[in-house]
Formats: C-alpha cells, structure tokens, sequence
C-alpha cells in the first residue's frame, strides 16, 4: 500500500515537471514557426489584441461591424476594453509580461512608458499609412500629441469640434415671465433670478433653480470665457507668452462674478457633484431653467422622447455664447487634448507580421472605405449612396449603437456629424462656429520630480472655497503664491514654455 | 415592575424596528426604481419608493442585451463548479491535517498561517497564473484561489472534533483512509461543508477582482464586472456623445438582477449558517 502511493506521488511529480517544461518549448515552436511563414495566401487570420478603457462592443452576434473588419484585413480583432480600473489592469499585463498588441494611454502614461522604453517608435512606420492626411484630420499639430522627444509612438484619436456645449434656456419660462432669452452675463444673471424669485412653473413653490450643469468646468466655464480667461489650471498663451489662466487678473474678477452668484442663490447647490446626465435630468425635470449641455443631450431624438415624456410642454432655446467683460467667447478647447492615443508595445518587434497588421488595421479605419465601415456601416444595409452623397437608413440605425467603439483613431467630425445627424444641423453648425479660447494644456508634459494630482487637488479645493465664499477673494495672491511655492508652479510654467517653443506655438 | 419591563421591551422594539427600516429602505428603493420607467422616476422628483407605475421594461432590456445573460452564465458556472472544487481541494487538504500523526503537520500548518500574513503581491501571482496557463480562461477565477486558509482551518477543527473513536473503528473493519473520509467523514459534515459552502459560493457570486485581473476577454467577463461597468457609466458622455447612458432604472434592475438569486437561496441555508459559524471556534 504505502509503497505504491509513494511510486504515484512520485510519478505526479515528474509529471508536473515534464508538463511545465512542454508548455513552455511548444510556446516557442508555435511563435518561431509564425515567424518561417511568410505566404500570404494561405496565412491564416492574423490574432491582434487591442486594449483601451471604456464600453465593450455587444456581443458578437450583435455586432455587424467587427466581422467585416476581420474579413477585409485577414485578422482576428479582439477588441477588449475595461469599463473600469483600466490603468491597474494595464500595469499588470505589462509588468506581467503580456502587454496588448495596441492598446489606449493616457498623455503621462505615454510618457511614462517611453521613457521605460516600453513602446514602440512609430515614425519609421508612418509613411506607409495613406490615410494618415491632414484632409482625413491627422494635421501636424494634431500628430504632435503622440510624440515625445521627438519620436512619434502614439496615433491620436481626431478631434471633435471645439464647442459642443452651450447654454440652454428654458424658452416657455421666459415666456411667461416676458422675459428675452440673454446674451449678456449680466443678463444672464437677471434671468436666473427671475427663476428662482418668480415662480416660472406657476406651482406656488419656490422650487426653481437658475442654473445648472455637470460640475465646476462644465457649469462655470462659459463665465469665465466671457471674462476672457479659461476655466482655471490651463495654460493659455498671450502676447508670445504662456500665461496660467489661474493666476490671471479676469479670473479673479470672474471669481467674484460667480460667487455673486451663489451668494443669490441662482446657481444648482450640487452643480459641483453632478455627472452623467444628472444636469440634463435637473433641466427636464423643471428644476433649473438653464443648463449647460451638449446639443446632443437636448436634441437628441431619445433624449427629447425623454424629455416630453416628462413633460411635454417645455421648449428649450440654444443660447449664443454670453458677453462679458472680456469679449464673447463660448468656451475654452485645449489644442493639444485628444480622447485616446494608440501605442503598440517595443516587445512587439519580434513579430513584424503582429506590427504590420496593426498598423493596417489603424490605418483601415482612419480614412477610406474602412472610416466609412465604422462610421455609418454596411453598404445597402445601414446606408445608400444617393447623388454621390451617403444616407443613412433609418430602420437599420440601432444596428450601428455601438460604433463609435469601432472609431479607434475617431473620424472627420463635421461631415459625420452632418451625415448621421443631418437633422439636427442648425445645433452642432451653430456651436461649430461660435468664438472660443485656445489652451494647450495637453501639450505640456509635467516637469521631473512634480506630481500633478497634489497641485490639481490644492487647486480645485481652493477654487471650490473661493467660488463660495469660506475664503476671501483678497486672498488669491496668497493662493498663487502657495501654488508657486508648494507646487512648484513655476516649474511648469518653465516646462510649459519650453513644451510650446518647441512645437512652434511662441517663437 | 410590570410596567418597567413593558416599556423596555417598546423602547427595545422601537430600537430594531428602526434598525430593520433603514436597511430595508434602501432594498426597497433599488426595487422600486428597477420597476418604474425612467420619466416617472424623474417627475416623481426622482425618489419613488412605491412605485407608481410598473413595468418591468427595464428588464426585458436586460435579457435582451447579449451581454448579461452571457456574464450569468459565467457566473454560475464559476459559482457552481468553483464552489465543488473549493470543498474538494479545502477537504482534502483540511482533512490530513486534522490528524494529530501526520508527518510535518507542524510545517505545513506554520507555512499556512505564514501566507495569511504575507502574500506575494499581484505581480508575482499575476506570473504564476500566466505561467499555469490560465489567463484569460473562465478557470483563472476558480484555480487561483481554490483554498481559502481560514475557511481551511475552521474545516481543520471541524475535523479535529470528530470523534477518534469512530477512525478507529472504522480502521479496525479494514477500511483505507480515503474510504473513512468518504463515506463516514463526509455525511457527518454536511454543516461545515454547508457553512464553508455558502462562503465559497457568496465569494464566486461576488468575483470581480480576479476577472478584471487575469481575463481581459470580455465575453469571459462574470456579472460584477458587466454591473460594475453599468453603474459607472456617468463618465464624460460629452465626450462620447453617441452612446445611449443607462439610466438609473436600468442601474437599479442590473443590482437586483446580481443580487436575487443570492437573497434567494440564502434563507435556505441560513440555518446551516447560524450552526456552522460557531463550529470552527468550539472545541469537545
């Protein structure tokens, strides 16, 4: 007895031993035998992983375009994505040796894993990318926000348009009251009031607010814009010079302005905590008379199912950028910020077939027939060519939910815009137009040794306490100063100019 | 003195009905928003506890979706085949250890309790389990963390309580080890197996690190993650303008979707609970 389980542990054992060594040596039979062929014609689907933050695709039998993509490139996409905890789950498939074939990064980390020597330099492989044009979006400023020291490693996702999010005004209020809808702050100010004093909703309660929106930049950075300045911690250049918005003489004054404003009591008490669609639900609901929203999120054909059947009997007006002290302005855009930058990790060299097809596959879907595929869908299917134009089939549109997923390095944003929403035009033409302050905050790396989350936090907490009062105004002096000091302010502002001497922002 | 112990017992019911509201209280609120449609909720102010009007939309929507009845199917697969493995791999590692003669048995139980305090990190865990194989398999959920020690050691002195006198026995008929620890053990340990079940089980239900770690294939993705996607979905929807938000309904229904069958079958063991917590500490 005792003799034979020794005799099967034993064998157990070198079992084990035997199995590891295996998989390890047919792991690297399969990865060299790849490597020999080089036929293309019978090579079968090439597997790439693709890892970025955010919404997965829905299931596979649901998803139209991510057969066509692996048909018309002889590849194999899985295209993983994290709803959260994207940054932990990276760090561990790097330092665990098994980074993605492409993956999404933020501006640190991609310097950050440069510097490690963790990504790969695209430059050399750029020319043979066609659709990377300055006509399909990818400018040479635009390029810039994937490189560092002067090699490219990441593509940027393209821009949206700079201003999408305007004031709306509840228009059956104002016409209650017989008020005209704003265009000045002051008479911004005098609307939201009227608001909050006079009983727009005529229910006798005053539950009313005056304005609302989706935290402190996306509530309060229209008032700064018409004081001229961005919403605080950008880095805005003037006469030649980069100037920090926060330590500017019209955000002080703007300060001033808003926390007048708070005083009377015209601006949603939980604006600082508001996210999602909590500032577009306050609107529908009769809570706030002006919001500050995305076109989308009002116009929307969902969105205004949403809102009538709430309450079928509010109108809102699109309000033109507001006129302040400073000029008219609607907003602030940062230059150099972009949604996602895809890199391709350096352990990928060892696989040219891998890099070449992933390369293939951004290029397939940044201009030609394959921006169209991600964009709009299958031909005869989800849209038809009529007089050389594209138009999309209704019936087909829910099939295409999920595309802006397949967007991976994004799309020419007007004429998508005007394809798949050509209803609501007059919106996203009008924001399109509207004046806005340039920032290049994403332009500037953080300079060695400065952790930025410290500085960002002192700075919000400071501006929440100014905004409200629990710290006198006369004390931003004292404010700037603990920020130069504490925070190494200066520090950026150094990087910072240097960042935009070298792109050619100041001379 | 009648009247004294009269009002205590009020003040003491008042006490605990009390507590018993503010937990139910938010139960109810999950539910009763998962069932009423989006806009009710909203003129309602956005706060309903009963619900005015019912529809049970938001679930179909659900079901509908491709996406959770797939994460449901991992999840009771992990729940069903990683609580068996659990209790086999716990058992019969537990069971050895409860005999006082085993070789090394002082060892082995110091470098148990060592790893309770100390444990690689998720790197080197990370390395072992690729090295295993067994990234991005439904098995990295169920391998790994196949012997929970705690659970280990309550089983261990479950087992040290057994009777020696019914080992002896049994070995006096003739039986083999294993053949004690099938058929007379076991059927003696249906609470402990029980009690150490039920944590297994609410662990797998609950899996949402290990997911997120090893598996980055999405159809692979067990129900919390699916919810915890769900309910973080308010990021930046400026920024991703074409994307259809859930809404807090939807959120409501996902919960209670991952929660049900849980508060379901819990009632049933709950006896098998309120004996087997006791059971670990107690000795003779």
């Amino acid at each position: 007895m005792k003799k034979t389980t020794v005799v099967a542990l034993a064998l157990l054992l070198t079992m084990t031993i035997v199995l590891s060594a295996c998989n390890d040596s047919s792991s690297e039979q399969g990865s060299s035998t790849q490597g020999a062929e080089s036929n293309p014609s019978d090579q079968k689907p090439i597997i790439i992983h693709f890892f970025r933050a955010g919404e997965g695709l829905p299931a596979p039998d649901q998803d139209i375009i991510l057969p066509e993509l692996n048909k018309a490139l002889n590849m194999d996409l899985k295209y993983n994505t994290a709803p959260t905890e994207y940054d932990q789950q990276l760090n561990v498939k790097i330092a665990g040796g098994t980074p993605p074939d492409v993956f999404g990064v933020s501006k640190v980390q991609m310097e950050q894993f440069a510097k490690q020597d963790l990504l790969l330099d695209l430059t050399p492989y750029l020319k043979g990318m066609n659709h990377l044009t300055p006509e399909n979006g990818f400018t040479e400023t635009h390029m810039k926000k994937g490189v560092v020291d002067g090699k490219q490693y990441a593509i940027p996702y393209r821009p949206l348009i700079p201003v999408q999010t305007t004031f709306w005004v509840r228009q059956d209020w104002l016409d209650k009251l017989e008020l005209k809808a704003p265009t000045t702050l002051e008479e911004l100010k005098a609307v939201a009031k009227a608001f909050v004093e006079k009983d727009p909703d005529g229910n006798g309660k005053p539950d009313t607010q005056g304005i609302t929106g989706n935290g402190f930049n996306g509530t309060l950075s229209p008032i700064f814009a018409a004081f001229g300045v961005a919403a605080p911690g950008q880095m805005m250049i003037r006469d030649n010079k980069v100037v920090y918005s926060t330590a500017l003489p019209e955000t002080r004054d703007a300060i001033a302005f808003i926390k007048g404003m708070i005083d009377e009591k015209l601006i949603d008490p939980e604006f600082l905590t508001n996210n999602g669609l909590m500032h577009q639900e306050k609107a529908f609901k009769g809570q706030a008379g002006i919001v500050y929203a995305h076109w989308a999120h009002l116009k929307r054909p969902d969105m205004e199912e949403k809102m009538n059947a709430i309450n079928p009997n509010q109108k809102w007006t699109q309000l033109d950028a507001m006129t302040g002290p400073g000029g008219k302005y609607a907003d602030f855009y940062d230059e150099g910020g972009t949604n996602l930058r895809l890199v391709i990790p350096k352990s990928l060299e060892s696989q040219p077939e891998k890099v070449e097809k992933v390369l293939e596959y951004i290029n397939y879907v940044s201009g030609g027939e394959g921006q169209t595929l991600v964009n709009f869908g299958i031909k005869d299917r989800n849209y038809k060519i009529v007089d050389g134009k594209i138009e999309i089939i209704e019936e087909t549109l829910s099939e295409m939910g999920h595309a802006s997923i397949h967007q991976t390095t994004g799309r020419v944003e007007m004429d998508y815009l005007n394809t798949k929403f050509g209803a609501l035009a007059p919106y996203f033409e009008f924001t399109n137009k509207l004046p806005y302050i340039s920032v290049y905050t994403n332009f500037v790396s953080t300079p060695e040794g400065v952790n930025p989350a410290d500085k960002t936090k002192y700075e919000d907490e400071e501006l929440v306490k100014f905004v409200y009062g629990k710290r006198p105004i006369a004390e931003m002096d004292d404010f700037l100063k603990t920020l130069q000091d504490t925070f190494q302010l200066d520090q950026y502002m150094a990087g910072a100019d240097k960042a935009l001497k070298e792109l050619g922002f100041i001379k | 003195m009648n009247a004294k112990e009269r009002l205590y017992m009020v003040v003491v019911y008042a006490a605990l009905t009390l507590a018993a509201l503010s937990v139910i209280f938010p139960l109810l609120y999950v539910v009763a928003v998962s069932l009423t449609p989006y806009s009710e909720v909203l003129k309602n102010g956005g706060f309903t506890i009963v619900p005015s009007k019912i529809s049970f939309d938001t679930y179909a929507t659900f079901l509908d979706d491709g996406k959770i009845p797939r994460a449901y199917v991992i999840t009771i697969f992990i729940t069903v085949v990683g609580t068996f493995v659990n209790l086999g791999v716990t058992t019969l590692m537990a069971y050895p250890l409860s005999k006082k003669n085993m070789p090394f048995r002082n060892v082995l139980l110091l470098l148990i309790i060592f790893t309770m305090l100390f444990g690689g990190g998720i790197i080197p865990t990370y390395l072992i389990v690729k090295a295993t194989g067994l990234i991005d398999t439904v098995w990295a959920m169920i391998i790994p963390g196949s012997v929970g020690t705690f659970y280990l050691l309550i089983m261990k002195t479950f087992f040290e309580n057994m009777p020696e006198s019914l080992d002896e026995a049994a070995k006096i008929d003739g039986a083999s080890e294993i053949r004690i620890l099938g058929q007379i053990v076991l059927p003696l340990s249906m609470p402990i197996m029980a009690t150490v079940g039920l944590f297994y089980s609410v662990g797998h239900w609950n899996e949402f690190f290990q997911a997120i770690i090893y598996i980055s294939d999405n159809s692979l993705h067990p129900l919390q993650v699916i919810l915890r996607g769900m309910l973080n979905q308010s990021n930046l929807p400026e920024l991703d303008f074409e994307r259809v938000v859930p809404t807090e309904s939807l959120q409501m229904a996902a919960v209670v979707l991952s929660t049900l069958p849980i508060v379901v079958v819990y009632p049933f063991i709950q006896k098998y609970f309120t004996q087997g917590a006791m059971l670990g500490s107690i000795k003779g």
